[in-house]
């Protein structure tokens, strides 16, 4: 009697969201690389794709350990925990001369977001970043958990991006959407409450 | 024994004070106030610990159903105050420290001071103890190696190139970061 094939994190990830009808792809595991597994998750209100990238940090760990050759000691560390990173990319880049405050907006929005950090980077572009730490016994377990991530960062973003759009085309100032956001009893629920 | 009492065991078996604080009188609902710090001699950070929907459920003044996923919210609130002439070089150094920690991301309450903030996700409130004492290591971890950055922006110190030698530093540690 053979075993049966025990599934990766991000496989199990993959089997959860096919059930909620979304298609992902995953990405092999190369030498000195990680598996990633990617998806359209949705649109914002102009229609255009968001897409999310989920990776195992401690994968990211390991593989950077074997490319410099540095010690065990954090996956050990880890040993009882994983870590799933969720990042949803938004479709839009930071313009050439955004205003001076514009880091700001972002962290306004982490304030009242339900879930995630939100981000820039010069290879990311603008994010939603959560990562769920999870045991690593049964990750399966938290795949209502997985759902309600993926649910959570989608509705964030449809909310505050066009916002944060706004605010970048200079049709709205950080004062207003401070104001806004304050006013919509439904996202006020950040570290304020 | 409630789900946050069980976590407070936990942290005191771990050494760290934790002591459970109803939120008002009249409600049930109560949050852990932890005392974390790894390192005995040094510095100690004040975290709260609630269950957002136990938040919600007093805002309301009434029991939620349970349906989704509970998020036990990890804040460590007042670690600095950010002057106001420093907002926007500060704001930049915590957007970059963000994409480098693993759980959890700094911010600016509305007066202007730093707190560190993660929400614990599980499928039952019933989550593994092991995860939350983990969530708050992690979180000390972040508070002690990157307050020091901060601090020396908030003094003054031009952003862009304490930014170039921390992304330089983290990756080559692999960053993302581990408290081994």
């Amino acid at each position: 009697m053979t075993e049966p094939e025990t599934l990766s994190p991000l496989q199990l990830l993959q089997g959860v969201l096919h059930y909620v009808e979304i298609e992902t792809l995953l990405s092999e595991a190369e030498p000195e690389a990680y598996p990633q597994l990617l998806a359209v998750v949705g649109q914002d209100v102009q229609a255009r794709e968001l897409m999310l990238q989920v990776v195992v940090q401690e994968d990211i760990v390991q593989a950077a350990q074997s490319a410099q050759q540095l010690s065990v000691d954090q996956a050990e560390a880890s040993a009882e925990s994983l870590t799933l990173q969720f990042m949803l990319r938004l479709p839009f880049a930071l313009p050439a001369d955004p205003p001076a405050d514009w880091q700001r907006l972002l962290l306004l929005f982490n304030r009242f977001a339900l879930l995630g950090q939100w981000g820039w980077g010069p290879e990311d572009g603008f994010f939603v970043r959560y990562c769920l730490l999870q045991s690593r016994e049964h990750p399966e377990d938290e795949a209502r958990t997985w759902v309600e991530v993926v649910e959570q960062l989608l509705f964030g973003a449809q909310r505050l991006a066009p916002l944060l759009e706004g605010y970048l085309s200079q049709e709205f100032s950080l004062a207003e959407i401070e104001q806004q956001l304050q006013a919509r009893s439904g996202l006020a629920a950040g570290v304020q409450a | 024994m409630s789900h946050l009492q069980i976590i407070q065991r936990a942290f005191a078996l771990i050494g760290f004070s934790a002591v459970c604080i109803p939120v008002s009188e009249h409600n049930p609902v109560a949050y852990l106030q932890v005392e974390a710090g790894d390192d005995p001699e040094g510095p100690v950070w004040p975290f709260q610990l609630a269950y957002r929907e136990d938040i919600y459920a007093a805002l309301a003044q009434q029991p939620l159903p349970d349906k989704g996923p509970w998020k036990l919210q990890l804040t460590a609130r007042e670690l600095l105050a950010i002057a106001p002439e420093h907002l926007n070089a500060v704001s930049e150094l915590l957007l970059t420290l963000n994409r480098l920690v693993s759980i959890g991301g700094w911010g600016l309450a509305p007066d202007h001071q730093l707190y560190f903030s993660y929400d614990l996700m599980a499928a039952r409130r019933e989550l593994n103890p092991l995860l939350a004492v983990r969530a708050v290591r992690l979180s000390c971890f972040f508070i002690a190696s990157l307050l020091p950055y901060i601090e020396r922006v908030n003094q003054g110190e031009p952003v862009a190139e304490l930014i170039r030698v921390l992304e330089q530093e983290w990756a080559r540690q692999a960053m993302l970061a581990s408290d081994s």
